[in-house]
């Protein structure tokens, strides 16, 4: 299995391979996206107790779910580096957090946003919102220490090292809303007896969520692309 | 015009929902320029090298 996974480890062979996914990826995305913003903007129904204000949860929460899932893809990428030492695996752990970073920005601020008309206030010290602000602080460490050890093998391992320590907050954040009392809701959507939301508000947040999960793995992919020919034009100056 | 109006309105929330579409609409369309940017100048400075080094083995 590992054998045959080999040739794809082939950074050259590895664009070439998501050169279709990422295009794809990108034409999906796009509908998805306009799809979900019109049916939760304009057709979708006010909530009985949060009123129109609920409309941020299409934005904020598939967000959320980025910020999560790319950590999550950082850790699992950076595992499999400290195992393999395939140089692909941390080369793709890398990219993720300067996309990740900017969705974890939008959670917090349209999370501020619909905080102000629902609590009262646009940000309170609690569990869920604190451990959020954690996560954005993880992802500028990482950014800190790709740009800081550029090139090194140091500073992929260093990368992987802080990733895999820093994945004790992902946890922390799904769970803070149980573990503790705090102003955000509990979980709606992702829990075991099901989804409590209304269907109607289901299926643009779904909609929403692929579209933006799509559009994620486009902007990775490219980003993956660029520092694969990155690596190229490091190796051609060297000749010079 | 007045249908628009509360559309735009969205019962006194208008500021905090705009808001927060707008906020997220500006951060992915700054994200997709720099994301495709960096690419098209590595393609540029690839090319360049490319270039010179086939005309160097020459």
């Amino acid at each position: 299995m590992l054998r045959k996974l080999h040739k794809y480890a082939n950074p050259n062979k590895f664009s070439l391979i998501i050169m279709p996914i990422k295009n794809v990826c990108l034409y999906t995305a796009l509908p998805l996206i306009a799809i979900g913003l019109i049916i939760g903007l304009f057709f979708s129904p006010p909530d009985y107790q949060q009123g129109e204000t609920v409309r941020i949860m299409y934005i904020h929460v598939s967000s959320a779910w980025i910020s999560l899932f790319a950590y999550v893809l950082i850790f699992l990428l950076s595992v499999f580096y400290l195992i393999w030492k395939f140089p692909l695996f941390v080369l793709m752990a890398k990219e993720i957090p300067f996309v990740a970073i900017i969705f974890t920005l939008i959670t917090l601020i349209t999370g501020s946003l619909w905080g102000k008309p629902t609590w009262g206030t646009y940000w309170v010290w609690d569990a869920r919102l604190t451990s959020f602000l954690i996560l954005l602080f993880i992802y500028l460490g990482l950014i800190f220490i790709d740009k800081a050890f550029k090139y090194n093998v140091n500073g992929d391992l260093s990368f992987s090292y802080l990733s895999i320590i820093g994945a004790i907050n992902i946890p922390i954040i799904k769970f803070s809303v149980d573990w503790w009392n705090t102003l955000h809701q509990p979980a709606s959507v992702i829990r075991a007896s099901g989804p409590s939301i209304n269907i109607e508000m289901l299926i643009p947040l779904m909609i929403m969520s692929t579209g933006v999960l799509l559009l994620f793995f486009y902007l990775i992919f490219t980003n993956i692309q660029s520092a694969i020919a990155e690596k190229k034009i490091l190796f051609l100056s060297s000749k010079d | 015009m007045s249908e628009l109006f509360l559309i735009f309105e969205m019962n006194g929330y208008g500021f905090f929902i705009w808001s927060a579409y707008g906020v997220w609409f500006v951060l992915l369309i700054l994200l997709f320029l720099k994301v495709l940017l960096r690419k098209k100048e590595i393609n540029r400075k690839l090319k360049y090298l490319i270039e010179k080094n086939d005309g160097f083995e020459e």
